[in-house]
């Protein structure tokens, strides 16, 4: 990941994360150690994903798996930011419903 | 089955090369012409296949920088980005970093350099910037693909199921795009299926496990569609059916996701258009040997064919000179067949030699981006015309040619083409040309490079050369000797030196490398309205036609395309110019003559110059006459190379073995003449 992502307990029993700039192929196995790392807390997920500027199938599909995952263990994965190229993105393959994104307003392109 | 890829990876590196080329060819066309579809396609399709080929091969850096490259061409096609200067600039070089990063990635090196990083910050950048901003400065406010599309009452809509494969990711294809690219037709309705993909713990990052059911409304024909999953063929299984005009099926689930579409919606009828990528070796070689009509040969493998044809021409040779002493009854049979032999052997090595051809294109094709550069950097309109492409010409000749042609372009651009004020003050308009022509001239080709610029200053080149003891000011020397003064070592006439040509290093070493390949160059100059220099070269290196001339026991080769005309001498006809060399009249001009045997220290049998022959020979826009015995007959020689086998001689071009199999040796003409200027001059009248 080009970015250092970083990760903190916001309480008791949600821990937050931040989604580096780039979540992309090349950056997803450092990716998926990251979100493991969170799940493995096995609390709610806070993820803010506002400084996502390039994201891509691979980096959405785990986010996907990560959503899916705490979904099955009845807890929430919620947002505290979005940037537009990571809901365009998501919009695009049809993930925003699982991920729980805010709709992304301008729409797909 | 396991594949070693690396043996297709030079194919690679050369498929790519030529994608790159066809990538600036296209780009500059788009940088001439403005932002057409079908020329973004095109560098959109070299670019995907870059980013393919590196991305079976493991080269992230390339296939990380191509993917960038990609998506900003993506924005260009959908028309969400003008082609502004800053990207065309942008996109041109890219050409120069991917060319750098294949070489790096061929030698072995990492393929990424801050060059290239640099750059591909830039392509985001610009990626960024374009996608908020769009081509009339706000997104929001850009027409997109589709809603500059007309509207048609009821657009056909297609019911598309796509599941991606485990090597499309690592291939470089990202379904973001590929929807993206699928949304651009009409109207795009997306539902993931999520049946396959697995807990987070046990999911492979670099494979997509997704597959989704797509519909696209759309007024465009099915074509449009297959041509988007071009790009992704081998690397997923897709089926697109049409939906019948009353279906009104829909992805309208706001969360489809948990109703995920079974993959038996699918109509069963519709056999899944199955790519597998099940033979990575033999999608490397899909990916790099491009139509099946053709075979990518080593330059090496020819040229030991050519070699073996040469060998083959020499024995031939020496048969019939052993066949001619024949005697009998089946004498005139053997020579008959050996009339046969010659005729296809002959058809033989002209067919390898037409396999060592390529078209000049070749080199001229690197001239569009050079002129466009540095007519920029130096403030002038410059139109560049080139003709004659397709003319032919040995590889190696090819090769050898571009720099001397790189550097006699650059010096029109730099020295020849005036600024544009200067032009129109001329009575010119503003913008000058520089005009590449190539064509056959007899047994060589010729090319030309001219300019429409200011021509070269007689008076200038006189003054630097006298300050420089090149010559006597009281010397009366005609234009084309004073314009031949500029291919004087160190010579250079610029006001003040240029990183292009201003160095006083080129002309001299343009004129060296051009002889090397047994060419000759030449200058026409008119004040103020140009420049012309005339390259001639031999058509290939490994063959030349040759006037057998003895001199004493020895025989030498003089190529026929230097021979001017050959004449026996009578007394009277030879005079001493200043009481020094020995000159004789010929068509006007005095010409010095050169001892052939003085030269090469061989004991002739005429020393008695009206008992030999005399041959003019032509060099460089020089001229001398060549003193030898006889002529013998002509043949078309094999040349080997005395440089590689023996050493250097100058005035010898290098060597070939004849019918008896004694060992000639081929003069190089110009090398001969600039010898013989070195040389005291014979004294001796007659």
């Amino acid at each position: 990941m080009n970015d250092a992502a970083s990760h903190a307990l916001a309480d008791d029993d949600e821990t937050s994360v931040t989604l580096p700039s780039s979540c992309t192929l090349r950056d997803s196995l450092a990716l998926k150690a990251l979100l493991l790392d969170q799940l493995a807390l096995g609390v709610n997920l806070l993820v803010d994903g506002s400084a996502v500027e390039r994201i891509d199938t691979a980096g959405l599909q785990l986010l996907a798996a990560s959503a899916r995952d705490i979904g099955e263990r009845k807890q929430r994965m919620r947002w505290s930011g979005a940037s537009a190229q990571l809901r365009a993105a998501a919009s695009r393959i049809g993930v925003s419903g699982l991920l729980g994104l805010p709709s992304d307003e301008a729409g797909p392109r | 089955m396991t594949i070693d890829l690396a043996q297709f990876q030079d194919a690679f590196f050369e498929e790519s090369r030529d994608a790159v080329d066809t990538m600036e060819g296209a780009l500059l066309e788009l940088d001439a012409k403005g932002a057409d579809a079908e020329t973004i396609n095109t560098v959109f399709r070299v670019a995907h296949s870059i980013k393919g080929g590196a991305g079976i091969f493991g080269f992230t850096d390339i296939t990380d920088f191509t993917h960038t490259l990609e998506t900003l061409l993506d924005e260009l096609r959908g028309g969400r980005m003008a082609l502004s200067p800053r990207v065309s600039n942008a996109l041109l070089r890219s050409v120069d970093v991917l060319r750098t990063m294949l070489g790096a990635a061929q030698r072995g090196e990492p393929a990424a350099s801050t060059e290239s990083a640099a750059l591909h910050d830039e392509l985001l950048s610009i990626v960024a910037v374009g996608t908020c901003d769009g081509p009339t400065g706000t997104h929001a406010a850009a027409p997109s693909a589709t809603s500059a599309r007309p509207r048609v009452q009821d657009p056909a809509r297609w019911s598309i199921h796509f599941r991606a494969l485990p090597e499309l990711l690592t291939r470089g294809n990202d379904p973001v795009r590929l929807f993206n690219d699928l949304a651009g037709l009409g109207s795009l309705e997306v539902r993931p299926d999520f049946e396959r993909l697995p807990p987070l713990s046990r999911l492979d990052p670099e494979v997509c496990h997704l597959a989704w059911q797509l519909v696209l409304a759309t007024n465009l024909p099915r074509d449009a569609i297959d041509l988007i999953f071009e790009w992704v063929e081998g690397d997923c299984e897709y089926v697109i059916e049409q939906l019948p005009a009353s279906d009104t099926t829909a992805v309208d689930d706001p969360h489809p996701e948990e109703a995920a579409a079974p993959v038996d919606a699918v109509p069963a009828a519709a056999a899944p258009k199955r790519q597998p990528a099940a033979d990575a070796g033999a999608q490397a070689k899909a990916a790099t040997n491009g139509d099946a009509g053709s075979i990518r040969v080593s330059i090496e493998k020819i040229d030991d064919l050519l070699n073996a044809v040469g060998e083959i021409v020499i024995t031939q040779s020496m048969l019939q000179q052993l066949a001619a002493r024949v005697d009998g009854a089946d004498a005139e049979r053997l020579r008959h067949g050996l009339t046969q032999l010659e005729a296809n052997v002959r058809e033989l090595q002209e067919s390898v030699m037409r396999v060592r051809m390529l078209p000049v294109s070749f080199v001229f094709s690197r001239f569009p981006r050079l002129v466009r550069d540095l007519a920029q950097r130096l403030g002038k309109q410059i139109r560049l015309q080139m003709t004659g492409e397709q003319t032919e010409l040995d590889k190696t000749v090819l090769e050898k040619i571009g720099d001397p042609l790189v550097h006699l372009v650059r010096n029109s651009i730099d020295h020849g083409i005036e600024l544009p004020d200067v032009r129109v003050a001329a009575g010119k308009p503003p913008e000058g040309t520089v005009r590449l022509h190539a064509f056959h001239k007899g047994g060589s080709i010729t090319i030309e490079v001219s300019d429409d610029g200011a021509g070269l200053d007689r008076e200038r080149i006189l003054a630097k050369a006298v300050s420089r003891g090149l010559v006597d000011a009281r010397d009366v020397l005609t234009d084309d000797q004073v314009h031949d003064l500029i291919f004087l070592p160190g010579f250079s006439t610029a006001e003040a030196t240029t990183d292009l040509s201003g160095r006083g290093v080129g002309m001299d070493v343009v004129r060296r490398n051009i002889n090397e390949l047994g060419g000759t160059v030449e200058l026409r100059s008119e004040r103020g309205k140009g420049t012309r220099f005339i390259v001639n070269l031999p058509l290939t290196l490994a063959i030349v036609d040759g006037q057998l001339a003895a001199v004493g026991e020895e025989t030498y080769i003089v190529p026929i395309v230097s021979i001017v005309e050959s004449l026996q001498l009578r007394p009277g006809m030879v005079s001493a110019v200043a009481g020094e060399a020995e000159v004789f009249s010929f068509r006007g001009e005095y010409v010095p003559i050169v001892r052939l045997h003085e030269l090469f220290g061989a004991p002739p049998h005429a020393a008695d110059l009206f008992e030999g022959l005399i041959m003019v020979v032509e060099g460089d826009g020089r001229r001398i006459g060549l003193f030898v015995d006889a002529l013998l007959g002509q043949q078309q020689v094999v040349i080997k190379s005395l440089e590689s086998n023996y050493g250097r001689i100058e005035g010898v071009g290098g060597a070939t073995i004849l019918g008896e199999g004694s060992v000639a040796l081929i003069l190089d003409i110009p090398g001969l003449i600039r010898l013989a200027s070195t040389r005291p001059p014979s004294r001796r009248v007659a």
